[in-house]
């Protein structure tokens, strides 16, 4: 009988690593085809039938794009604006998460559907209230024109994904803590932030994320070449003809403004689990 | 402690959040809702004059309202199951214990982390009929006999933008579903296998149960971003072919920009997101009925 | 009873970021000492290294006074709401607007532009191509000082036309002739245009509804000719394009000009409706018909006249701008014969000063420029309404509807004829 465990099991393990394969092809799969016409000649990024290997490999369009345009100061801009942010939101949102998680009932449901329905106001009608506020308080070009929109925009959603990380938290830790005297900040920031660390960091990711990538308010609101975020930056790439997209420099552009990002995800979000948990686990 | 203090310590909490949303989210939008009970006229300076629910009354009416708003529940309906099936397949794949875990799931995240403006010019151009590499493919394996001109036909183009969004948001599903389940104790999995359960079981009756509230999450937010879509419809299709792909956002941010019809925008954004509220606040209610707990 | 922070937080490299943040963050933002005035004009990106030259050259002539020219989008409509957005809320940030034809009325009946007649008298309005003057006008007034101009234009293959001894087509009926007879799809297609639903899809249709002699809208009566016979057919021409039988590609629907040129320029097509650009690349070494190319006007019916859509961009002075004097002095600097010059040589593009056709230099750097100036007696127009862009997108969802199926072209054309009529009858009453 347990032999026919290990075949399933095994069994399981093939179709579990054929799934994930399959999962990475997906993923990837446009990503590096992008990649691929990153560094692809002109001529044949536009051929017909389609070329899929560059042949030669040109850096080209990536150096172009590197010395046309001040791609380090947008990357720099990209990341004060999106850690600010970031921080922002998921530390407002952790205190928000911590006092909802004591509430029940119709109450608490309330309040994070009023969270909710928040969010389902298309954020791009917001560009114009935002603009005239933005514009009233002189924060035209300045970071802070982005980074308090971003992080009020990730709110809700910062809110939910760390609330139900604290949720899965037993009762009975927080009970005892409490009755130990300590305060509500020293228990969350002790006691259910490092057991909550998952939730952190995916809040933290998806915020980054989030405020990396956004378009029409870094446009609208950062005219000034050396404030530009990564994306507004992008949105004047331009080519040749008049008419035409520069695929090449666009693809270059893409992954300028990918990598960055996926390495600092991949740094951080690792560093923020360990380092919480083990925060934790050492008291 | 006191039950006065503890609702204190609790809005004590909660004020940083509430402050930061009612500024730069409440505020804007009270403004949009005001914004909506004006009609806007055309001459110098864009007077506007009180008109009450005259601009909502005017929504009913027309026809491109309805059917932007079908084509945008088309959308979420489809984009959002897409994404639910496939990043909830991906949470559960990533969770498992196998070599480059890491590295796998920071590439699965690649799609999220790619901008969505950029993107969408770039699937333009792997849906394009003459130069598309999704024609060259299929045609090499067989599967069409001439080329397809994706975003030209109304359903076809739908389905185009289906895919670039599920493309791009299955890892979102993907990573608020992982935090749940890594969240699941060891000790509750390792009881049900000592149990005698087979790992199907294992799945179906302890670990999905206990990734609801993460599924949850993700469906609602995911709900919500596919109802706003901007950046892809503008971008991809412009709301193409004849209005076929026109949503209540792009419907929207037309009228505003292009049209500088701002009470009439502001009553669009306003209707379509208060029908959205109730559609959800509607599920929420059913599934509480069928017992699933939040 | 204190506890230690979590070992994170006392990581070296995160204090070291966190202070690398504020620091960033302090500085980000910090506006440069600006000694003079500045005028500012938002342009796309790749136009910009071809006006520097011109601001050079008035920042010269002009101490003290910086002229700013900040990168924006390529994309026309992404420029457009950029604009809408800061002079929505009086900003003063662009001194100049950088406008396309179809600005003027929305922008000045909006009011955030300054009227031009005094600063850019007669004399000076008479030294510009008509048609492209015009499109600056708005109830009389000049709003828009022309800067270059554009026209619709049919390309032809030369070369296929005299190997099978025909002429460049003139009429609806020899261009089909043509068509089928030359091309071999799906490597050579007959005819390529731009289909997709956008403001490109506009300028196509108007010209072939010239050629039937109809019309879209007429500003002056506000009368809307789009459920008249005229356009009827013109549509049908359209339609005809598609099937059965085509003449253009299945995808033609979802072309742009750079789709329809790339296939053009790779010899996969017979025709193509494009704008003047394409003159330049399609000659350049290694294109596969370098000088194999006619050009014409659109084709028209029997005994109609041709038509071709005008194009082009313009200067327009913000209302709220600080330094209206410096930006209408910049602008007037840009349509001097020397302005011109520098503008149009490196570029190819066609001027908006009549004076400037004859200038050797710029002959000898684009011969193509008399047949240019020549097909300007053909211009359309599109109409001067305030609502202009409501007008168009109802035109372009119903034409694009029904060349995708999705509407029958009868019930199309009613419903653009009955929308617009709304649209416009509202904008009459909002005043």
């Amino acid at each position: 009988m347990s032999g026919r465990a290990d075949a399933g099991r095994r069994a399981a393990g093939l179709l579990a690593g054929l799934g994930t394969l399959l999962m990475l092809a997906w993923s990837l799969a446009p990503a590096v085809w992008q990649a691929l016409t990153a560094v692809k000649p002109d001529a044949q990024i536009t051929r017909v039938p389609t070329v899929y290997l560059p042949h030669p490999v040109v850096w080209t369009h990536v150096v172009d794009l590197w010395t046309r345009k001040p791609f380090g100061t947008y990357l720099t801009n990209s990341f004060v604006v999106s850690a600010w942010a970031t921080l922002l939101s998921v530390a407002c949102g952790a205190l928000a998460a911590a006092a909802l998680v004591r509430m029940h009932g119709p109450r608490r449901d309330a309040l994070l559907l009023a969270l909710l329905g928040v969010s389902l106001f298309p954020p791009i009608l917001l560009l114009f209230p935002l603009y005239e506020g933005v514009r009233a308080l002189g924060w035209i070009n300045h970071a802070i024109a982005l980074i308090v929109p971003y992080a009020a925009l990730n709110l809700p959603l910062a809110v939910w994904v760390i609330e139900s990380g604290l949720r899965a938290i037993p009762r009975e830790l927080d009970d005892a803590a409490r009755l130990d005297g300590a305060r509500a900040l020293d228990r969350l920031w002790h006691v259910q932030l490092p057991l909550a660390a998952p939730s952190l960091a995916t809040a933290a990711t998806l915020v980054f994320i989030f405020c990396w990538n956004e378009f029409m308010l870094a446009l609208t609101f950062m005219t000034r070449d050396a404030n530009k975020t990564v994306t507004a930056g992008i949105a004047s790439v331009s080519g040749v003809s008049f008419y035409q997209i520069p695929w090449g420099q666009l693809s270059a552009a893409i992954l300028l403004a990918t990598l960055p990002l996926v390495v600092i995800v991949l740094a951080f979000e690792g560093r923020i689990v360990s380092g919480l948990t083990r925060g934790a686990i050492n008291e | 402690m006191s039950a006065r203090s503890e609702a204190r310590e609790r809005a004590a909490l909660l004020a940083p959040a509430l402050l930061l949303l009612g500024a730069a989210v409440v505020a804007p939008i009270v403004r949009l809702v005001m914004l909506s009970l004006e009609r806007t006229g055309s001459g110098p300076g864009l007077p506007s004059t009180f008109a009450g629910l005259a601009m909502h009354v005017r929504l009913w009416q027309d026809g491109r309202w309805w059917d932007a708003l079908a084509h945008t529940l088309v959308f979420t309906g489809s984009s959002v199951g897409l994404e639910m099936v496939l990043g909830i397949a991906f949470a559960l794949l990533l969770d498992r214990p196998f070599a480059g875990r890491r590295w796998a799931r920071a590439l699965v995240l690649v799609p999220w982390a790619l901008p969505t403006a950029v993107m969408a010019l770039a699937w333009g151009w792997i849906f394009n009929d003459s130069f598309g590499v999704l024609n060259d493919v299929l045609g090499r394996i067989g599967l069409v006999s001439g080329p397809v001109a994706w975003l030209g036909r109304p359903g076809t183009a739908m389905v185009a933008m289906v895919v670039a969004d599920v493309w791009k948001t299955t890892p979102f599903v993907a990573l608020v579903v992982l935090a749940g389940l890594q969240g699941i104790p060891r000790s509750v999995i390792d009881a049900a296998r000592i149990d005698g359960a087979s790992p199907p079981a294992v799945l179906w009756h302890v670990v999905l149960p206990l990734v609801r509230p993460a599924c949850l999450v993700a469906l609602a937010f995911r709900a919500a971003q596919a109802f706003g879509a901007f950046d892809l419809p503008y971008v991809l299709t412009g709301g193409g072919p004849g209005g076929a792909t026109e949503t209540v956002s792009l419907y929207a941010y037309r009228s505003f920009y292009r049209y500088l019809d701002f009470g009439y925008a502001a009553a669009i954004a306003v209707q379509g997101a208060a029908l959205a509220l109730l559609l959800f606040a509607l599920v929420l209610w059913l599934s509480r009925r069928a017992g699933v707990d939040a | 009873m204190r506890r230690a922070w979590p070992r994170i937080a006392r990581a070296p490299v995160v204090a070291a970021l966190a202070a690398a943040l504020a620091l960033a963050a302090a500085g980000c933002g910090g506006r440069a000492g600006e000694a003079g005035p500045v005028v500012r004009v938002l342009l796309p990106a790749s136009e910009r290294p071809f006006w520097k030259p011109l601001a050079d050259r008035f920042e010269a002539a002009h101490p003290g006074v910086h002229v700013e020219l900040i990168e924006g989008p390529e994309s026309t409509d992404l420029r457009e709401d950029l604009y809408t957005a800061s002079l929505l809320a009086r900003d003063p940030t662009f001194d100049l607007v950088y406008m396309d034809v179809i600005w003027t009325a929305k922008f000045a009946a909006a009011g955030w532009l300054r009227p031009l007649d005094t600063a850019f008298d007669t004399t000076e309005q008479r030294a510009m191509l008509p048609a492209a003057l015009n499109a600056g006008r708005w109830h009389g007034a000049l709003w828009r000082i022309p800067v270059r101009t554009d026209v619709g234009v049919l390309y032809s293959r030369s070369d296929l036309l005299a190997q099978a001894h025909l002429a460049v087509p003139e009429t609806f009926d020899q261009f089909f002739a043509a068509a089928r007879a030359l091309q071999s799809p799906p490597e050579r297609w007959g005819f390529v245009w731009q289909g997709k639903q956008y403001e490109g899809l506009v300028c196509n249709y108007l010209e072939v509804l010239r050629g039937c002699g109809g019309f879209w809208v007429d500003p002056a009566t506000l009368k809307v000719g789009l459920d008249r016979p005229e356009a009827a057919r013109a549509l049908a021409f359209m339609r005809r394009c598609l099937g059965p039988d085509p003449i253009s590609p299945p995808g033609v629907t979802t072309y742009q000009e750079e789709e329809s040129r790339r296939l053009f320029q790779d010899g996969r097509a017979v025709f193509l409706r494009n704008w003047p650009y394409v003159w330049a690349l399609a000659q350049a070494g290694g294109s596969p018909v370098a000088g194999r190319i006619a050009v014409s006007p659109m084709v028209h019916e029997p005994g109609r006249e041709s038509g071709v859509t005008l194009g082009g961009w313009g200067l327009g002075v913000s209302a709220f701008s600080r330094h209206p004097d410096l930006a209408i002095a910049f602008a007037k600097s840009t349509v001097t014969l020397e302005g011109q010059r520098l503008l149009c040589e490196k570029t190819g593009f066609a001027p908006a000063r009549t004076g400037a056709y004859a200038d050797s230099t710029l002959l000898a750097a684009n011969p193509f420029l008399p047949k240019l100036e020549a097909l300007h007696a053909h211009a359309v127009a599109r109409p001067a309404i305030a609502r202009y862009d409501v007008a168009s997108d109802i035109l372009q969802r119903h034409l694009s509807a029904a060349l995708t199926g999705g509407e029958t072209p009868a019930r199309a054309l009613a419903a653009a004829a009955a929308e617009t009529r709304e649209a416009l009858g509202r904008a009459a009453e909002a005043r």
